[in-house]
């Protein structure tokens, strides 16, 4: 029988390598995973989601579910390693896989697959997806020199903002007035459409699908028309509002290390919910050192609190009402030993020269980084004459080492599976009854959640499209009746750790089996048998 | 003058109906109007565009172009009535025909055909849309006595909240000190899923349409999961965004007489050249129309606070479109009855209830003859399988949200005038000074001035600039082989013209032949386009 494939770390996966790999994976354990596809993206590629849960306790959207993502941003692709790493372990580590008997998780490894693609192959300038937007000098991005990669091009100009470190020659870094020539012009290496010899700009319009959830969404942020236009994303949110199981989410992500949860001053959001993000942030610092923050403090001290309108935070907790965070998982930054802290004090001359610098030293010392930097090599360019191709591709900055994402990634895995066990869980408690007169009945118990969140999980998830009661019934025999109203109980919500009483009246002319069932999405179900006699 | 069907002022129009008009429009008037259809409901009904231009000046995607829809609330389907009255004008008068050789007009008289349809036939209460979600002991509406209409069911009860009124007992209103039995609960004809015998509530959720552009909006105001989540509005936005022509439009709907012009986003404030320009047409429509122009914030009794409507037509308009939008809401029963917008604000609960009930059904008793709407049935008793006992009939929706049909007629002609006059305010691109001048053997220079003659910028609002359907004007020289163009740019491109005579230089040296001709070609999808040929001598 097929065994569960390892994760390769020593590249990124190629949207061909993660089928394979996913498709490996329901192979070998059919039993834990389902795999399906959210939706087919433009270019034609699906974007993969695994179901993981026991079948033998239940169906998954019958349980408490935990939401995995990752790769909405293009050239994130470590995101995907790091959310291969949860399934890989669920599905080989027996300790965390008895976590499937309560739970399911549903993981989307990349949500993003065109724009993937094209980060891991050509290594073109894209946030989420590029469009070439033909106009009078706009460059198009293009892999003229035949190398595989696009990356960049530069020619000297007396008057070009460029100059070469005066440290390490390989980087062209902005011109200082201490400077020395040669002074140089740099674009993204491709062609130039209807060049006139005025200023050049890329004819790409770019879109980031971090901005495009329905949740304080802007027009002038979001390049689309509306929000949920492009497909991924659509499906992503029609899963979400439809799969009211989830209690958590998780957003994998590059950049500065961090651990991000939504924006919001102290005084703009409930206090109760604030303080249940700190917690969860407390225990993800503790396992993986990220530095929590909120989204808005994500910047450079001096900077003004940034703003990200519909992102996916925000979406996660205003919308669904769930505790929803994004994973940094570094960059290239982080990989060649630059602190989060130090690398937001930094000025822009030190991020520019010394922090790249020291990139390229560590890229020096550890020659199996898949950080592709190429010699400066001339080129007959056809509109810009003789020029020089080399430099890097626009995903580098953003690449952490591979090797750290394998380490990271266990630590990752080990907070969401703790932060798993945060869920709300129904329990039955105190069922009684007793023949109170000639075939009249009267059955009592408590409705209890047992776990460390309100089935609301945050206080926004009361005003959700995804909220639901809790629902006790009782499942009754022929003859069988209730008497006594409410006949179904509905709650709003159960806080943590409490119980609401329950009674019914129930007419019986002979000794019956009945059963009280009580559920919500977020918190199982539980069904428990009881005689009438 | 030709056979365009008139306009029924006596009834409102079903979708048959409407169809029906708008083929024979079609048949009539081919030359002026096409057909089709922006989407098709989850019903299986189209949402009809009628796309009216002349011809001969150049296609209806080529010139600027004013927008207007109506009905997108259910109950309001006399805005379709006034659409169709555009129409009509549009196609038969002979003064339209001036301006339909400058502009396009997209009309869609009925955005939301399922809403109008389920209004109108079964008078059920629906703001756009209804779906059942069954709620335990939730009414469920539905047609019972097999009336075809979905009415109210009352029932006895002396804790019920409801009176009969002393003085006309076709109206039921909230119970007051002084009142004298019976009293009754009061609730939508239907049935109750999952009956317990306790408290009753309504197991719809009702979506209001007017909630669900993507400008300003808030999961907390619309039913909806997202924006253009329902597909009759994702149509709209789709055809509005596809049509960067559009420079203006209205939106019509019914309420308290007025014309409603954009409001503030929460934390943004108008822009002031954009507030003026907002005010003067406002202005011009309430001087050709008779309606009040008012904002949203204050359309609302003057004790209450400002209204916000988080996603609605007005905002997605003004900020995310940037063109010159207004709502129009042409009336309702409480106009209709000849209650004004200043005595309808500032009612309290009892005027409402009471005063103004009376005298809407004393204007209907007025009105019996010629008014269409069906205000009152009587109550019928019916057993009904859950509640026994009850009656159903009562006020129906109409009475309060429908207009007396024929007041249409005097309504549209002043709505349509406004419309007439607004379409007048496009953007229109000129050519000006253009000659080209020998250099030197085979090389010209020539010159230019490209400008905007008609009222409103390009980017009509200073909020276009920022949209997705901002274009800039763009001028080239259109040339045979031979000639080539050597200075830069090649094609000029300006973020946007001033209207009332904005304009720019333009400059070119071309080499070419001496008996070339050329053209200076300026063009903008609110501009429209013209061109100046010159010939080189």
């Amino acid at each position: 029988m097929a065994s569960v494939p390892d994760i390769q770390f020593d590249t990124w996966y190629t949207y061909d390598q993660l089928t394979a790999f996913l498709q490996a994976c329901a192979e070998a354990r059919p039993d834990l995973l389902k795999l399906d596809s959210l939706v087919a993206s433009p270019e034609g590629r699906q974007v993969w989601l695994a179901t993981l849960t026991d079948p033998t306790t239940g169906a998954p959207e019958d349980k408490p579910a935990y939401y995995v993502q990752a790769n909405v941003h293009a050239r994130e692709l470590a995101g995907t390693s790091a959310a291969l790493r949860l399934i890989h372990t669920l599905l080989t580590d027996e300790a965390v896989q008895a976590r499937l008997r309560e739970l399911t998780f549903y993981v989307v490894p990349r949500t993003n697959p065109d724009g993937a693609e094209y980060a891991v192959t050509l290594n073109g300038p894209i946030r989420s997806r590029s469009v070439i937007q033909e106009k009078t000098n706009g460059l198009v991005p293009q892999d003229l020199d035949g190398d595989g990669k696009i990356r960049m091009m530069r020619w000297e100009d007396p008057a070009g903002p460029y100059v070469q470190d005066p440290e390490d020659p390989r980087l062209l870094v902005s011109r200082l007035p201490d400077d020395e020539g040669p002074f140089f012009q740099q674009q993204t290496e491709g062609l130039i459409h209807d060049y006139d010899g005025r200023a050049i700009s890329l004819a790409i319009k770019s879109f980031d699908f971090n901005r495009h959830y329905p949740a304080s969404w802007s027009h002038t942020v979001d390049a689309a028309e509306y929000p949920l236009q492009h497909p991924e994303i659509h499906a992503i949110a029609e899963f979400l509002f439809e799969h009211n199981n989830i209690f958590a989410g998780i957003d994998y992500h590059c950049g500065t290390q961090a651990l991000l949860r939504v924006s919001g001053k102290a005084g703009e959001l409930p206090e109760s919910d604030l303080e249940l993000m700190l917690e969860i942030s407390a225990v993800c610092e503790r396992l993986t050192g990220l530095t929590p923050m909120a989204s808005s403090d994500y910047r450079q001290p001096w900077r003004k609190p940034i703003s990200l309108p519909g992102n996916s935070d925000e979406f996660g907790y205003s919308v669904l009402g769930i505790p929803w965070f994004t994973i940094e998982l570094g960059n290239s930054y982080s990989s060649a030993g630059i602190a989060a802290k130090d690398y937001f004090a930094a000025d822009s001359q030190t991020r520019e020269r010394d922090f790249r610098r020291q990139v390229l030293r560590f890229v020096d010392e550890n020659p199996d980084h898949p950080w592709d930097w190429k010699p400066w090599t001339e080129f007959d360019h056809p509109q810009l004459g003789r020029v020089e191709i080399g430099g890097t591709g626009s995903g580098n900055d953003i690449m952490p080492h591979p090797r750290h994402i394998a380490d990271l990634s266990v630590k990752t895995t080990e907070f969401i599976l703790q932060h798993s066990d945060w869920h709300p869980q129904i329990a039955l408690s105190a069922l009684e009854t007793i023949q109170v007169s000639d075939g009249i009945y009267r059955i009592r118990g408590r409705v209890a959640n047992v776990g460390i969140h309100s089935t609301n999980v945050m206080s926004t998830a009361a005003a959700s499209r995804t909220h639901e009661p809790v629902c006790v019934a009782l499942e009754l025999p022929e003859g069988v009746q209730i008497v006594s109203r409410p006949a179904t109980y509905e709650f709003d919500a159960l806080g943590p750790r409490s119980f609401r009483p329950l009674e019914w009246f129930v007419a019986a002319s002979a000794s019956a089996q009945i059963s009280v069932r009580a559920s919500h999405p977020r918190a199982g179900k539980v069904q428990v048998p009881m005689t009438l006699d | 003058m030709n056979d365009v069907p008139a306009v029924d002022f006596q009834r409102f129009y079903l979708h048959q109906n409407i169809t029906d008009f708008l083929q024979q429009c079609q048949v009539a008037a081919s030359d002026l109007m096409a057909l089709s259809s922006i989407g098709t409901s989850p019903e299986g009904r189209e949402q009809w565009l009628a796309t009216i231009t002349e011809p001969s000046t150049g296609t209806a995607d080529s010139k600027p172009a004013y927008y207007v829809q109506a009905n997108v609330h259910a109950h309001e389907m006399y805005g379709t009535t006034a659409a169709l009255h555009l129409i009509h004008t549009l196609l038969s008068s002979p003064e339209a025909r001036d301006l339909l050789s400058r502009v396009t007009f997209y009309v869609v008289p009925r955005a939301n055909p399922d809403g109008a349809e389920y209004a109108l036939s079964t008078q059920g209460e629906v703001r756009s849309r209804v779906t059942v979600n069954e709620k335990i002991n939730g009414v469920v509406p539905q047609d019972l006595n097999g009336d075809g209409m979905i009415l109210n069911m009352r029932w006895e009860d002396p804790a019920g909240p409801f009176a009969v009124d002393p003085e006309d007992d076709r109206i039921m209103m909230p119970r007051r000190p002084g009142d004298s039995g019976p009293f009754y609960y009061q609730c939508t004809e239907g049935l109750i899923h999952d009956y317990d015998g306790g408290h009753l509530r309504l197991s719809v959720d009702n979506y209001d349409f007017n909630r669900n552009y993507p400008i300003g909006w808030k999961h907390g105001t619309d039913t909806a999961q997202y924006p253009f989540a329902n597909p009759e509005m994702q149509a709209v936005g789709d055809f509005l965004f596809s049509h960067p022509n559009v420079f203006a439009g209205i939106d019509f709907h019914g309420g308290t007489p007025a014309i409603l012009r954009p409001d503030s986003l929460a934390d943004e404030e108008i822009n002031e050249s954009d507030l003026e320009l907002i005010l003067e047409i406002g202005k011009m429509g309430e001087r050709l129309s008779g309606l009040r122009l008012m904002s949203s914030r204050d359309y609302r009794a003057s004790w209450r606070k400002p209204v916000v409507l988080p996603g609605n037509s007005k905002d997605f308009a003004h900020f995310g479109l940037g063109i010159s939008w207004y709502v129009i809401e042409v009336g309702w029963g409480y106009s209709t009855a000849g209650i004004g917008p200043d005595e309808s604000f500032d009612a309290l609960q009892e005027t409402r209830e009471r005063e103004f009930m009376r005298r809407i059904m004393r204007f209907a008793d007025e009105h019996a003859d010629t008014d269409a709407r069906i205000v009152f049935v009587p109550w019928e008793d019916y057993d009904h399988p859950q509640l026994g006992p009850v009656q159903i009939g009562g006020l129906t929706r109409a009475a309060v949200s429908h207009v007396y049909p024929p007041e249409m007629e005097q309504i549209s002609d002043g709505t349509t005038s406004f419309i007439l006059e607004h379409a007048a305010y496009h953007p229109q691109l000129m050519l000006s000074g253009c000659e080209a001048v020998r250099v030197a053997p085979n090389l010209y220079r020539v010159r230019g001035t490209v400008a905007n003659i008609g009222f409103l910028a390009t980017n009509i609002m200073s909020t276009g600039l920022k949209s997705r359907t901002h274009e800039p004007v763009t001028v080239n020289i259109v040339h045979d082989q031979g000639v080539e163009v050597l200075s830069r740019p090649r094609a000029f491109e300006f973020d946007a013209l001033a209207g009332r005579g904005g304009a720019q230089p333009l400059e070119w040296f071309v080499s070419a032949n001496p008996g070339c001709d050329i053209a200076v070609q300026a063009s903008h999808p609110r501009g429209g386009s013209c061109s100046h040929k010159l010939d080189l001598a």
